[in-house]
């Protein structure tokens, strides 16, 4: 059974179909792309499956339960965390402090307790903070945690990014573009990031333009073009797919003018 | 039939008659806040201060023994002026600066009708001065019912104001600049629109409206008061989101509205919570559709 | 400035404690060496107001949500606070708490439906709310007396001694008040209830996304502040002994956030000297007294213009404090940062 596993999801803004009747999997462990040109949906579904849209049909099941239409929260709590494609760092905040956020929902106290500074508030903090640590320091941010998001690199910014989502203890990482604005060097970076967490455990879904990327680091991909589906299967068969090709480039015109 | 009931329709069509007065100076009012957020997408939260000053403008010209007209048209170019002041002094530098936030600007707003306001007290006085009512024709008996004549030229000059601006905006071509960019500034600006221009102008635009509010409002209650611009300018507002804030037909149905809405509520509920009526409808607004009775929904971009 | 110059002092640690403690003697001892109860009435509420910033600032300055609503905060619960004590004989402490309560109710009430609209929407409905509060004095004269307002208002009682102004009492109360709202935000600004609230005000939506649930903090942010504001509310009452429905008005709320924003959103010590500084100026420069509204609104003007953090606000630069027990790898003292691997 497979981790995701998404059926028929449309949704509408007016008259426009933004997403028509789209279905994939993703199974626990893999690293799943959807690639499409511009416009083509992707991240409005993830904007589905985080909550942020409501799906106007079809289904999401995760990890066994319907969380279609559920509320972003509940759905974070299920497993699933995301980045953004114009990455949405809490500037004004430390990179240690931006990480404590992803983990804000398995950090358990109540108001009562941060008052009184009881027990269950200290080892709250304690444990909420070591597991930041953890995370910082094995994605290489160990000695920055407490610099400003906004004044790292761009690069270790979306790292820092991917960190966060990792707080939330989450299942299934929805990655928005994550190589976007990088250099080829950054992109290998991130490659090998990616490919570690894989190994960590989780479950990645990819958007991305960098077909680099795209073909070395997934097991599978998923092609969107106005809304919809249209072919799936490993790297290799997507890039000899001809309505990939022209999904991308456009319809050859046949000459037949002039008999 | 029995002459409660008779006396009871005569007092609710009386107030209905009330409120369509009151509501065309809500209108106004209202429209001046749309035409700001229209083109800034921000609520001037100044606008009831530039209200109160246009009222003392006229006030202090006419104790000047100017006639009405000229202190009114001397009124329209200074308020103006100040309106232009608080965008060109206040608000433009906040604009050029990165991450000025609508924090910055909403604070900066609060700040100058503070600032303003209490130039007013201080320049002019505190207390209640009292200010003539020339549009005062007597009374006008129609069907049986008693109207003030004050009202009628209340109604009859905002609609006039309303079909003015109405033209400007919809008629010529810094109206049709000042629709651009409320649509897109950035595409307004790339097809030539002077956008600093038309900015410049909305703000002259609405600080004439505001004038002639605050002309109509004092003469119908024959005082002015630094305070007096507060509740117009929340009920004011309150008008312009019902009807959609930014929309000018939305200001104007919104503003009917809240005015026949306060009027009969004096009637069923005394007047004591007069001043809670608008309150209640904006509350209400938010609740149900933010966006007001024209307004659309925008999606939020992740 | 002066002040600028005691922002730049880098102060160790050491000598900013002793200056601490040279300072909480003053405080305590302030009764003692004051020339005359009008200073001390002054210092009183300069205390209450810096409650009033402190209460403020948890909604805007950790938040972010710019609110003109804490005077009819007040309002609600020194209103509630005079009619249970002077129409209802019910002791100081125990009236002060349903005050707090009553007022945090109200919060609930505006919080819950506006606080999930954008800022302009947010302080269109606070101000409203502070007209309807003062209708609702005005008119509901069985409860409030009306405009004729509630007089001879009990000031509190510890152990059959009453404290007055004049024995010094309310100063201490208002003392061991500040302290306690003082406590409180300091502890809510290092929990994950603050860090929440920062959160939400740099990103709303990556802070929902992230699965904080970001209307609940909102809410509770602003039922806090709506408590602490009433509890201001009954501390001046008390002092005062006379409240009707003008005496907490939109002005206060101006001041109130002319002291967030001079002080600095975010920051305690700001809200702290801030209103030290802003209530105490007209009695220090008496000529500027009548032109003290207008110098408010000119802060406001000019603190968004060349120093939106407020004076002592915006971002620190002494590390993050890790909990006890944390333990880190190879941690440098003041590492750079010269790339990542």
């Amino acid at each position: 059974m497979a981790l995701l596993e998404v059926s028929a999801l449309s949704k509408n803004f007016g008259g426009l179909i933004a997403v028509d009747a789209v279905g994939f999997e993703v199974y626990e462990g893999e690293i799943v792309s959807l690639i499409g040109p511009n416009g083509a949906g992707k991240t409005t579904i993830f904007n589905l499956l985080t909550g942020v849209y409501k799906a106007n049909k079809g289904h999401i099941v995760f990890d066994g339960k319907e969380i279609t239409n559920k509320s972003t929260q509940d759905i974070v709590k299920a497993g699933i965390a995301r980045t953004f494609q114009n990455l949405r760092l809490f500037k004004d905040m430390r990179v240690i402090e931006n990480v404590l956020i992803g983990n804000h929902i398995h950090t358990k106290y109540r108001l009562f307790d941060l008052l009184f500074r009881t027990r269950r508030f200290r080892s709250a903090e304690a444990l909420s903070a070591q597991r930041a640590i953890d995370i910082l320091e094995s994605i290489g941010l160990g000695d920055h945690i407490d610099d400003y998001a906004d004044s790292m690199p761009y690069g270790v910014q979306r790292k820092l990014e991917i960190a966060r989502a990792m707080a939330t203890d989450a299942k299934l990482l929805l990655l928005d573009e994550p190589a976007a604005g990088m250099n080829a060097s950054e992109t290998k970076e991130l490659l090998d990031f990616i490919k570690l967490q894989q190994k960590n455990g989780y479950t990645i879904l990819l958007i991305e333009h960098d077909m680099n990327l795209v073909m070395n680091i997934s097991d599978r991909v998923y092609v969107l073009d106005y809304g919809k589906l249209i072919a799936s299967g490993t790297p290799e068969e997507i890039a000899n797919d001809p309505r990939v090709v022209e999904a991308y480039l456009g319809k050859e015109e046949d000459d037949d003018e002039d008999a | 039939m029995p002459p409660r009931t008779k006396r009871g329709a005569k007092l609710i069509v009386q107030q209905i008659v009330n409120g369509i007065s009151i509501g065309f100076v809500y209108a106004i009012v209202a429209v001046g806040y749309s035409l700001i957020f229209g083109v800034l997408r921000i609520m001037n939260m100044a606008y009831a201060s530039i209200f109160t000053v246009g009222a003392h403008f006229i006030l202090m010209f006419i104790t000047a023994k100017w006639g009405m007209v000229p202190a009114v048209i001397a009124t329209m170019a200074l308020t103006g002026l100040v309106s232009v002041f608080f965008d060109f002094a206040m608000l433009a530098p906040l604009r050029s600066k990165p991450g000025g936030t609508g924090t910055t600007v909403l604070i900066t707003a609060i700040g100058f009708n503070y600032v303003l306001q209490n130039l007013c007290m201080v320049i002019w006085g505190s207390e209640r001065k009292s200010f003539p009512n020339v549009i005062d024709f007597g009374t006008i008996r129609i069907a049986g019912f008693n109207f003030d004549s004050t009202q009628f030229v209340i109604t009859g000059v905002s609609i006039i104001l309303l079909i003015i601006l109405s033209w400007i905006i919809y008629g010529t071509n810094t109206g049709l600049g000042m629709r651009a960019v409320q649509q897109n500034t950035k595409a307004a600006n790339l097809m030539g629109v002077n956008v600093k221009r038309t900015i410049t102008f909305t703000f002259f635009l609405s600080g004439i409206t505001a004038v002639i509010a605050a002309f109509l409002v004092s003469s119908y209650y024959q005082l002015v008061y630094p305070t007096m611009g507060v509740q117009l300018g929340s009920k004011a507002f309150a008008s312009a989101v019902l009807g959609g804030i930014g929309i000018l037909h939305g200001s104007v149905l919104g503003g009917l509205i809240v005015g026949i809405l306060e009027c009969l509520s004096v009637y069923f509920f005394g007047g004591g919570y007069r001043e809670a009526v608008a309150f209640i409808i904006l509350l209400g607004v938010l609740l149900v559709k933010p966006t007001g009775l024209f307004g659309k929904k925008a999606n939020t971009k992740v | 400035m002066k002040l600028k110059k005691i922002l730049n002092i880098r102060i160790s640690e050491r000598v900013s404690f002793i200056i601490l403690l040279v300072l909480l003697a003053v405080l305590i001892s302030l009764p003692f060496f004051t020339p005359g109860q009008y200073f001390l009435r002054t210092a009183t509420n300069i205390g209450i107001y810096a409650i009033l910033a402190l209460s403020l600032n948890i909604t805007t300055g950790y938040c972010g949500q710019v609110s003109m609503g804490q005077a009819a905060f007040m309002a609600v619960g020194a209103y509630t606070f005079a009619i249970l004590n002077t129409m209802h004989g019910v002791g100081f402490f125990p009236a002060a708490f349903v005050g707090c309560c009553v007022a945090g109710v109200a919060g609930f009430i505006l919080g819950m439906p506006t606080l999930r609209l954008s800022g302009a929407y947010f302080v269109i409905a606070t101000t409203g709310f502070s007209e309807v509060v003062k209708v609702i004095a005005l008119n509901w004269k069985s409860m409030t007396n009306g405009a004729l307002g509630i007089k001879n208002i009990g000031r509190p009682i510890v152990f059959g001694f009453e404290l007055t102004n004049a024995n010094g009492g309310q100063y201490y109360i208002m003392l061991l008040s500040l302290a306690a709202v003082i406590w409180i935000s300091y502890a809510i600004k290092t929990s994950k209830f603050g860090r929440a609230l920062n959160a939400i005000r740099n990103d709303e939506l990556a802070s929902n996304l992230m699965g904080v649930n970001t209307s609940s903090q909102k809410v509770l942010a602003f039922v806090i502040s709506a408590m602490l504001a009433g509890y201001a509310g009954v501390l001046y009452a008390s002092m005062t002994r006379y409240i009707e429905p003008n005496t907490f008005t939109t002005d206060m709320s101006t001041i109130i956030l002319c002291i967030v924003i001079f002080g600095g959103m975010g920051s305690i010590r700001g809200m702290i000297i801030g209103a030290l500084l802003l209530i105490s100026f007209p009695e220090i420069l008496r000529f500027m007294a009548t032109y003290r509204f207008i110098v408010y609104g000119l802060i406001l003007i000019l603190m968004m213009r060349f120093r939106p953090q407020g004076m002592l606000g915006g971002v620190g630069d002494k590390p993050y404090k890790l909990p006890k027990g944390v333990k880190r790898k190879s941690y440098e003292q003041g590492g750079g940062v010269n790339g990542v691997t």
